[in-house]
């Protein structure tokens, strides 16, 4: 994995995903790590499939005022996003197709190196132990049928951690 | 369109119904019927034999279903599963969303009967509707047509 993961890069990581959401997340993602008083260059340490593997996230902060208009919840969900695509597609070389609907049990269709399609679920978390949130999102990424390749990703913003995990 | 187009379109509009329908905003119906839309479009490039094909099949009747328009849901559920190349498990998956639509739509027209009872007892609920419709679209009160 390489090491660093600049989120102001997910559109040109992903080029499938729109302009203006790969914006937000960034966004989403600077108040989220901001909220922890992280600096750009802080450590991410990532869990995946049980590998340990460390990187540098780096973006653009934020203005500190950007962080009361925008809903707390929302902020944790989307900085998860952006973290988990930089994630899979450093490590796996995953690349976003398109989101999934609600229903279909995954959030993201995407495309390995060998064009094997992949669905994941991505989910955030302020603090705490990722292990139960991870294991329930594995139980609804489980029941997908979208694509043989399943797999789950819990981003935890305190420390800053990733857990992923494939089915 | 080409896929390249549709599939940042249709992220964006998914997006968008998600967090419309998690405010129960107005809007919300209107945003689902446009992603509806949208993958019908993408079904339009893809066959039903290929897996994104499939996705956007069940997407287009999912968010018709989530946008209240069950006759939608059915009209495309009714094209999709005869279409040539049609899997099982796609079909099986797009007849229970059907399915749904009817059982929603039939407790639906139920609730407006109990409403209702007797304009549903003397006209029946689809005139009723018919007349809302037409009151609408001629934007004039009398005559209805």
């Amino acid at each position: 994995m390489q090491e660093t993961l600049d989120l102001s890069l997910l559109k040109q990581m992903h080029p499938l995903l729109p302009a203006v959401t790969a914006m937000e997340y960034a966004h989403r993602a600077a108040i989220g790590l901001g909220r922890h008083r992280h600096e750009p260059g802080v450590v991410l340490s990532a869990a995946l499939d049980g590998d340990l593997k460390q990187a540098r996230l780096h973006w653009v902060p934020s203005p500190s005022h950007d962080a009361v208009q925008i809903d707390r919840h929302r902020v944790t969900e989307d900085a998860a996003e952006a973290i988990a695509l930089a994630l899979v597609h450093a490590d796996r070389g995953w690349v976003v197709r398109r989101r999934l609907q609600r229903g279909e049990f995954a959030d993201w269709l995407l495309v390995d190196p060998k064009c094997k399609h992949v669905a994941l679920e991505v989910s955030g978390i302020d603090d705490g132990d990722d292990g139960r949130r991870l294991r329930e999102k594995l139980e609804q990424v489980r029941q997908t049928t979208v694509a043989p390749c399943r797999a789950a990703c819990v981003v935890e913003l305190a420390t800053p951690h990733a857990t992923l995990a494939s089915l | 369109m080409d896929l390249e187009s549709l599939y940042p379109l249709v992220t964006e509009s998914i997006r968008r119904a998600e967090i419309l329908e998690d405010l129960r905003a107005p809007g919300a119906c209107a945003a689902h019927l446009d992603v509806s839309l949208i993958e019908e479009q993408i079904a339009e490039l893809l066959p039903a034999s290929d897996a994104e094909g499939a996705v956007a099949r069940k997407g287009a009747v999912r968010a018709a279903l989530a946008a209240t328009d069950f006759a939608r849901a059915q009209t495309l559920t009714a094209r999709f599963t005869a279409e040539q190349g049609v899997g099982a498990e796609l079909k099986a998956e797009l007849t229970n969303l059907a399915q749904e639509a009817a059982r929603v739509m039939t407790e639906r027209e139920r609730s407006i009967a109990a409403c209702y009872p007797r304009v549903s007892a003397r006209y029946g609920i689809d005139e009723i509707r018919r007349l809302v419709k037409a009151l609408i679209q001629q934007a004039t009160p009398f005559p209805i047509g």
